[in-house]
């Protein structure tokens, strides 16, 4: 058995929640349940440490195994499909921001939010998270074209959609 | 519109500008075509803007590390009952302990106040490890000034270590007695004592911050913490010491039903 616990794995785990949890409620939507699953994920990881490979990167790992999980979650709710969430659920600003700016980024939560979930997981795993291509394959377990033409679709669908809604935002200050 | 000779530029290229993924040699083709296309170089401003609204929206620093902005979430997540008070995590004795209570630490990260979830072992623990570490990090007591307490402090001398102050247990812990201890390095010890709130079975939590090592256990119905920069040897030996030494104050000596869980965390490879 190798470190556990309190030791070197389980700090070197700490340093990845916060990317893990940030990226589960980007793609939830829903923060209670983006918790259990990043506490879900955590408590797999911890389980399965003897299985990572030291050197190897531990938040590809990670993100791999959070994302098996929530694919297994899918599958089981495929009978119940996703809804739209209230709009405070994926606005988690906490600093005031200037008004226009806060329209626009709850703009951006919204043209987000109705994008295909896999082309969500690409465009946060890149833009959010700044996996590298090679990752964001490893972790979705999807070749690289694919990667990459997730990623086309999905920012030049978050480019129309806020594109389409660019009038609105401008306000005289 | 690219110049012959080169090859033409793919969406792909597009995309690795915009993440810094594209090698070093091709950048300057790259940009010399969006320099020409004005359609293409829109659509790249738009992408670069995406990731910098992402990362705006969901507060994301830097990608690598421990953001602080999440610090104050962690604390959210670790006093969430639900999985902590009575679920899946239940505190268990042994080397899953040992995981459980890293994780669990982690989670709470220090952060865990008075109040949160201490109604199972791993609460107890959970809550009484972070007392311990923020006791540890605030200045003792002077020497020689002595605080009411209802525990003799164990002689720890034998191990090197002496009695520096005895103080008042940091407040807002269920902790009723606090020992700084020293030793001919300079080196700090500290044990904090307390009854747990709960009924807890015995268990213990072994947590690492980077040199600091906190030992937490519950046995003889009593919370103990030892805190010190030292080895898990050195702090199993202590931790022993202690809960042997500790004697409330105009009572019998302690039950010793605490000796196997500091041997069972003493067996287990942590």
């Amino acid at each position: 058995m190798g470190d556990f616990g309190g030791s070197s794995f389980g700090s070197s785990i700490g340093q990845h929640i916060g990317p893990l949890r940030r990226y589960a409620q980007a793609l939830m939507r829903d923060r209670a349940a983006a918790d259990d699953l990043v506490q879900d994920s955590l408590a797999r990881a911890l389980s399965r440490a003897d299985r990572f490979e030291s050197g190897t990167n531990l938040r590809a790992w990670l993100f791999t195994i959070m994302h098996n999980l929530h694919a297994n979650q899918m599958r089981q709710r495929k009978a119940r499909p996703e809804t739209s969430l209230p709009e405070s659920t994926v606005l988690p600003l906490t600093s005031p921001a200037d008004q226009d700016d806060r329209i626009a980024l709850r703009d951006m939560a919204r043209a987000l939010s109705v994008l295909p979930l896999e082309q969500r997981q690409v465009v946060l795993l890149v833009g959010l998270e700044g996996l590298p291509y090679q990752d964001v394959a490893a972790v979705l377990g999807i070749p690289i074209g694919t990667v990459m033409s997730r990623l086309s679709r999905g920012r030049e669908a978050l480019r129309r959609h806020l594109a389409g809604e660019a009038p609105r935002l401008r306000r005289a200050k | 519109m690219t110049d012959p000779g080169r090859s033409p530029i793919s969406e792909a290229e597009l995309h690795a500008l915009v993440d810094g993924a594209l090698p070093a040699g091709r950048r300057a083709d790259v940009e010399a075509y969006l320099a020409v296309n004005p359609a293409a170089a829109a659509r790249v401003a738009a992408w670069r803007a995406q990731n910098v609204a992402l990362r705006r929206l969901f507060m994301a620093g830097e990608s690598a590390g421990v953001d602080p902005a999440w610090r104050t979430d962690l604390q959210q997540l670790s006093a969430r009952p639900r999985r902590i008070g009575g679920g899946r995590w239940r505190w268990l004795p042994g080397p899953r302990a040992a995981m459980a209570a890293g994780l669990l630490l982690l989670l709470a990260g220090g952060l865990l106040g008075p109040g949160g979830p201490d109604r199972e072992t791993g609460g107890e623990l959970a809550g009484f490890s972070q007392a311990a570490e923020r006791a540890y990090l605030t200045a003792a007591v002077q020497e020689g000034e002595a605080a009411p307490s209802d525990w003799h402090p164990p002689d720890l001398s034998l191990l090197g270590w002496r009695l520096v102050a005895r103080g008042q247990a940091p407040p807002g812990s269920q902790a009723t007695a606090r020992f700084d201890y020293a030793d001919r390095d300079g080196r700090r010890l500290l044990l904090l004592v307390g009854p747990p709130k709960s009924d807890p079975r015995p268990s213990y939590a072994y947590l690492h911050d980077g040199n600091r090592v906190v030992f937490s256990w519950i046995s003889d119905r009593l919370s103990y913490a030892l805190v010190g920069e030292l080895s898990r040897q050195e702090m199993m030996g202590l931790a022993e010491r202690a809960r042997a030494g500790l004697r409330a104050a105009g009572s019998a000596p302690p039950r010793l039903d605490g000796a196997p869980v500091i041997q069972s965390a003493l067996d287990h490879r942590l």
